[in-house]
C-alpha cells in the first residue's frame, strides 16, 4: 500500500527513519527495541506490496539462531547458569541478551525496508545531491547501467545461442572460455558507447562550471510541521537517553533502571514519533472525507 | 553576415600525414538548413565536430573557423557549450542519466542554473517536443525514436544557436526519423536555430534542407542550392547520388528540364507533363509451389506470461533460395521473429520446421566481434565450434578464411581492428563469420541499417551471390526501397501475424503506404502500375514502354 507520508519531502521522510533507527540503536532497553521492532513489522508490511512474512521468517530464524543459541555456547558471562555443556556454564543472561541483540538486528533490518521502498531512487539522488552534486550525477548513471548491462549481456548470450552454442551439451571449460567470451563482447560494446556518452556530456558543458542538481521537489507547509514536530519528539527521547533514563545492564546480573515519569514521557514521545505516517494518512483521509467524496 | 565561417580549413588526425579535411571553404548564413552529405568515411562527422570545440580532442588545425565572426579558439569553452548544440548517431549511447526530466537537466546542471529556473526551461522544452508524458519515466524505458527526440531536447534546453547534427536518424525506423527531421524543422523555423545536419539516406531531409555540401574524401566538392545538387551529383558521379530522393533522381537521369522535384507531391506533378505508355495490369499470381526452407505453424510466443503475446498463431513459409523481407512498424515484434525462427527463443505453441541449418545476426554486427584482428576473427568461428569443424587441418582453415576474406571483400582491412572497420564492412565481416558456419537459412535483422547507398549496393549484390549458392535468406527490415530491389518475398507482419508471403512486385503495388516512393509516384499516374525501383521507372520513362515483368516470382 501507498502511504501518503512516502509522498512527503525526501527530507522528512529520511529524518523520520533515521531517527528510528538511532533511537533503536543507541539502547539496549527491551521496551524501546520491543516498540522499535513492532512498528518496524508493521510499516515493513504496509510498504511493501505483498506481505513478506516469508522475508522477515528468513531473517529472523538465522538471528535469533546465532544470537540466542550459537553465542551462549561461546560467552560465558552472568551469574545465572541454566545447564552445562562441556563443564562451561550456559547462562541466562546470555541468551537474554542475545534475545534483545536479535529484536534490535531485525527491527534495524525491517526499518531499511521501509527505508528502501520510500527512498527511492530518486528520492536517494536527491538527498546526496545536496552533499555532492557530481555523486547524485554518478548514482543516476549506475541506476541506469545495471538494467541497461544486464540487458546487454542477455542479448549478447542470445546472439550466441543462435551462432548455436547450448548449454546443454558444454563442459565446464566450455561455458567458462563461453562467458569470457560473451563478457569481453559486452566490455568492448560498453566501451564503444561510453565515448559517445562522454561526448555527449561533454557538449553539454559537463565539468564546465559548478554542477548543481535538479529534483523535482518542493517543500510544502505540511514538511515544515512535519520536520519540526519529528525534531521534537526526537529530542526528547534523545534527552531520556542522555540522561540514562534507558539504561540496561546484562552482566553480570540482569538490572533494568526503574521507570520514572519522565522516562515514561520519553517513551510516550518514541511512540509519538512512530505514529507520525499514520497520523498524516489520517489527516489526508479526513481531508478527502470533508472535501469532495461526500 | 555569414554565422558560421569556415576559411581554408585543413585537419590532420594526431599522428597522421594525410590530413582527413582538406582546404574547406565556405560559410552558412544564419538560420539556414545545410545539409552534409558525402560516402561514409569521407570526413563528414570530423567536419561537424570541427564546429564543436568541446568535441575535438588533438590534432592540427589550419586555417580559421568563425561563429558570429569570433574565432573558435578565442571561444571560451562556456561560450561554446551555450550555442553550439550537438547530437549524435547512437540514441541509446547519447543519454546519461536515468530518468527523462534528469536527463532533459542535465546541460542545466552543467551551467549551474538554479533550480527553479530550471524547472520551467526543462518543463517548457519538453511540451515544445511533446514529451510531456514521458517526463518521469526511465530513460531506459524509452524506445529508439523517443530515446533521439529526448537527445535533440535536452540539447534544446540549452538555447544553443547552431545544432550540429551527425546522422541523427540512421539508427531510428522511417516514422520516427520523419517524425524528428518535422521537429528539426520546427525549430529551426520556431526558434531561427541554424542547422548543419548530416544524413546517410537523403529522401528524407533533402526537402527540408536549404543548401546541399557535398564532400569526398575530405575535400569539400560543392555548396549548393537542393534543387540543383541531384544534377551535380550526377554530374560528379557521386555515389550519394543514389541515396537522394527517387523523384530528384528520376528527374536528373532522365535529363528533364525545370527545377528537380524533391518529394512525391512534386515528383506527380512532373511525371504528369510525360506522355507515358498505358501499363498492362499487373497479373495476380500465386506463389509457386517451391521447395520450403522454413516453415511455422501456429506459433505463438510472448516474454511474459501476463502479457499480450508477440507472437500469435503465426504461420509463415519460406521457400528456399530466396530472399523473403518482413516488413512491418517498430515494437510489431520483427527482431522477436528471426530469434524464434533461429531457435534462439523457444515457442509457446505451434511447429517450427527448418530444412537447413540456422543463424541468427544482431542488428549490431559488433555483438559477434571478440578478436584484436578482421582475420583472426575469422579463425575464431573454427576455435568455437571445434565440435563441428573438429577434424579440419590448420591449413584448411587458413584456406577457408582467404576465401572468406575474397568473397566478403575484406582482404585490404584483414589485419585491421573489427571496431576499425565501416559500417558495411562490419556488417560484411559478421556475416562472413556466420557464413563460415555453413548455415542454409540466414536470418538477418535490419541488414542495411545506418549503412551508405554503396554499402546497400553491395549488400544487394551479396545476396545475389548468396542466393546463386542457394542459402535461404530471411530478413526483416524498415528499408522499402531495398527490399523492392533485392528482396524476391515480402510479407507485412502486423499484431503478430504475416498475413501472406507474396512476391514483391506484387506486394509494393498493392501497398499503399508500405511501399517505394517510386510506386507512390506512379499509382498517381495509373492505378495498375507495376513500376516499383527507381530502375524499372527509369526503363519506363526511357523508352515510354511498358517495362517486361521481371519475373523472379
Amino acid at each position: 500500500m501507498k502511504m501518503t507520508y512516502a509522498m512527503a519531502h525526501p527530507l522528512v521522510v529520511a529524518s523520520f527513519l533515521f531517527w528510528m533507527l538511532i533511537l533503536t540503536m543507541c539502547t539496549m532497553n527491551p521496551v524501546m527495541i520491543g516498540i522499535s521492532l513492532v512498528f518496524s513489522i508493521v510499516y515493513s508490511q504496509i510498504v511493501s506490496e505483498r506481505m513478506n512474512w516469508r522475508f522477515l521468517l528468513y531473517s529472523a530464524i538465522p538471528i535469533f539462531v546465532f544470537t540466542m543459541v550459537i553465542l551462549p555456547l561461546f560467552s560465558h558471562n552472568g551469574v545465572t547458569p541454566l545447564f552445562y555443556i562441556n563443564n562451561m556454564a550456559v547462562t541466562m543472561e546470555t541468551i537474554v541478551f542475545g534475545f534483545v541483540m536479535s529484536i534490535m538486528v531485525l527491527s534495524v533490518i525491517q526499518w531499511f525496508q521501509v527505508w528502501n521502498v520510500w527512498i527511492d531512487g530518486e528520492r536517494f539522488i536527491y538527498l546526496f545531491g545536496r552533499i555532492s552534486p557530481t555523486l547524485a550525477l554518478m548514482i543516476s548513471m549506475v541506476i541506469r547501467f545495471i538494467p541497461m548491462f544486464l540487458r546487454r549481456y542477455r542479448e549478447i548470450h542470445e546472439i550466441q545461442v543462435g551462432m548455436g552454442y547450448s548449454k546443454e551439451n558444454a563442459s565446464f571449460g566450455d561455458k567458462a572460455r563461453m562467458f569470457g567470451k560473451e563478457l569481453s563482447i559486452l566490455v568492448s560494446w560498453t566501451l564503444e558507447h561510453s565515448v559517445d556518452t562522454s561526448m555527449s556530456m561533454e557538449s553539454r558543458g559537463y565539468g564546465l562550471g559548478k554542477r548543481t542538481s535538479f529534483h523535482l521537489f518542493r517543500w510544502k507547509k505540511s514538511d515544515t510541521v512535519c520536520m519540526l514536530i519529528q525534531v521534537l519528539l526526537a529530542a526528547v527521547v534523545i534527552t531520556g537517553i542522555w540522561m540514562e533514563k534507558f539504561t540496561m545492564y546484562y552482566f553480570p546480573k540482569m538490572w533494568l533502571k526503574p521507570f520514572d515519569g519522565f522516562s515514561i514521557l520519553c517513551l510516550v514521545c518514541f511512540v509519538m514519533l512512530a505514529i507520525v505516517p499514520f497520523v498524516i494518512e489520517g489527516k489526508e483521509l479526513l481531508c478527502r472525507r470533508l472535501n469532495g467524496n461526500r | 553576415m555569414s554565422q558560421i565561417e569556415w576559411k581554408q580549413v585543413s585537419y590532420w588526425y594526431p599522428q597522421m600525414e594525410e590530413p582527413i579535411l582538406k582546404d574547406i571553404s565556405f560559410q552558412v548564413k544564419e538560420g539556414e538548413i545545410v545539409l552534409l552529405c558525402g560516402k561514409s568515411g569521407c570526413g563528414k562527422s570530423t567536419l561537424l565536430r570541427q564546429m564543436n570545440p568541446s568535441l575535438v580532442s588533438g590534432g592540427t588545425l589550419t586555417g580559421n573557423i568563425s561563429i558570429e565572426g569570433k574565432l573558435l579558439e578565442t571561444m571560451s569553452p562556456m561560450e561554446a557549450v551555450k550555442n553550439i548544440g550537438y547530437v549524435g548517431q547512437n540514441p541509446e549511447a547519447q543519454i546519461v542519466t536515468d530518468k527523462v526530466w534528469h536527463e532533459l537537466a542535465f546541460g542545466l546542471e552543467s551551467l549551474s542554473v538554479p533550480n527553479v529556473q530550471m524547472k520551467r526551461r526543462v518543463a517548457e522544452m519538453a511540451e515544445f517536443f511533446g514529451i510531456s508524458g514521458l517526463f518521469l519515466k526511465d530513460t531506459n524505458a524509452l524506445s529508439g525514436g523517443q530515446m533521439q527526440i529526448l537527445n535533440l531536447a535536452s540539447v534544446m534546453v540549452m538555447r544553443p544557436k547552431i545544432l550540429l547534427l551527425d546522422e541523427p536518424t540512421s539508427q531510428l525506423d522511417p516514422i520516427m526519423a520523419q517524425r524528428f527531421i518535422e521537429t528539426l524543422k520546427r525549430i529551426n523555423e520556431e526558434f531561427g536555430v541554424t542547422i548543419v545536419i548530416s544524413e546517410q539516406c537523403l529522401e528524407q531531409v533533402l526537402p527540408m534542407a536549404d543548401r546541399v555540401l557535398i564532400m569526398e574524401e575530405g575535400k569539400l566538392v560543392e555548396l549548393t542550392d537542393t534543387r540543383v545538387c541531384g544534377q551535380m551529383m550526377w554530374e560528379k558521379k557521386n555515389p550519394v547520388f543514389q541515396a537522394l530522393p527517387a523523384a530528384m533522381k528520376l528527374h536528373v537521369e532522365t535529363k528533364s528540364s525545370g527545377s528537380a522535384p524533391l518529394n512525391v507531391v512534386e515528383g506527380v506533378r512532373w511525371l504528369k507533363t510525360k506522355k507515358l505508355a498505358t501499363f498492362e495490369t499487373l497479373q495476380k499470381e500465386e506463389r509457386k509451389n517451391t521447395d520450403i526452407s522454413l516453415e511455422a505453424k501456429g506459433v505463438s510466443f510472448g516474454y511474459e506470461k501476463k502479457q499480450k503475446k508477440v507472437l500469435e498463431d503465426f504461420s509463415v513459409s519460406f521457400p528456399v533460395g530466396k530472399v523473403s523481407a518482413i516488413l512491418g512498424g517498430n515494437g510489431t515484434g520483427k527482431t522477436t521473429i528471426l530469434k524464434v525462427l533461429s531457435g534462439i527463443y523457444k515457442p509457446e505453441r505451434g511447429k517450427l520446421k527448418t530444412k537447413g541449418r540456422c543463424v541468427y545476426m544482431p542488428q549490431n554486427p559488433q555483438l559477434l566481434f571478440t578478436e584484436p584482428t578482421v582475420c583472426e576473427e575469422l579463425e575464431e568461428v573454427f576455435i568455437g565450434h571445434s565440435r563441428q569443424f573438429g577434424n579440419l587441418s590448420d591449413k584448411e582453415i587458413a584456406d577457408r578464411v582467404i576465401e572468406m576474406l575474397e568473397f566478403m571483400e575484406l582482404n585490404e582491412v584483414a589485419s585491421n581492428h573489427p571496431f576499425d572497420l565501416s559500417g558495411g564492412q562490419q556488417q560484411r565481416l559478421a556475416l562472413g563469420k556466420l557464413l563460415l558456419l555453413e548455415p542454409d537459412i540466414l536470418l538477418l535483422d535490419e541488414p542495411t541499417k545506418g549503412l551508405d547507398a554503396a554499402f546497400k549496393e553491395k549488400m544487394g549484390e551479396l545476396f545475389e551471390k548468396l542466393k546463386k549458392s542457394g542459402k535461404t535468406i530471411i530478413m526483416v527490415s524498415h528499408d522499402v526501397d531495398f527490399s523492392a530491389e533485392h528482396a524476391d518475398y515480402c510479407g507485412l507482419l502486423f499484431q503478430g501475424q504475416i498475413a501472406n508471403l507474396e512476391p514483391v512486385n506484387q506486394f509494393f503495388c498493392e501497398n499503399y503506404f508500405y511501399t517505394t516512393s517510386v510506386h507512390r509516384m506512379f499509382q498517381r499516374l495509373d492505378e495498375n502500375s507495376p513500376v516499383i525501383t527507381c530502375k524499372q521507372a527509369l526503363e519506363v520513362l526511357l523508352s515510354k514502354t511498358v517495362p517486361e515483368r521481371n519475373g523472379e516470382g
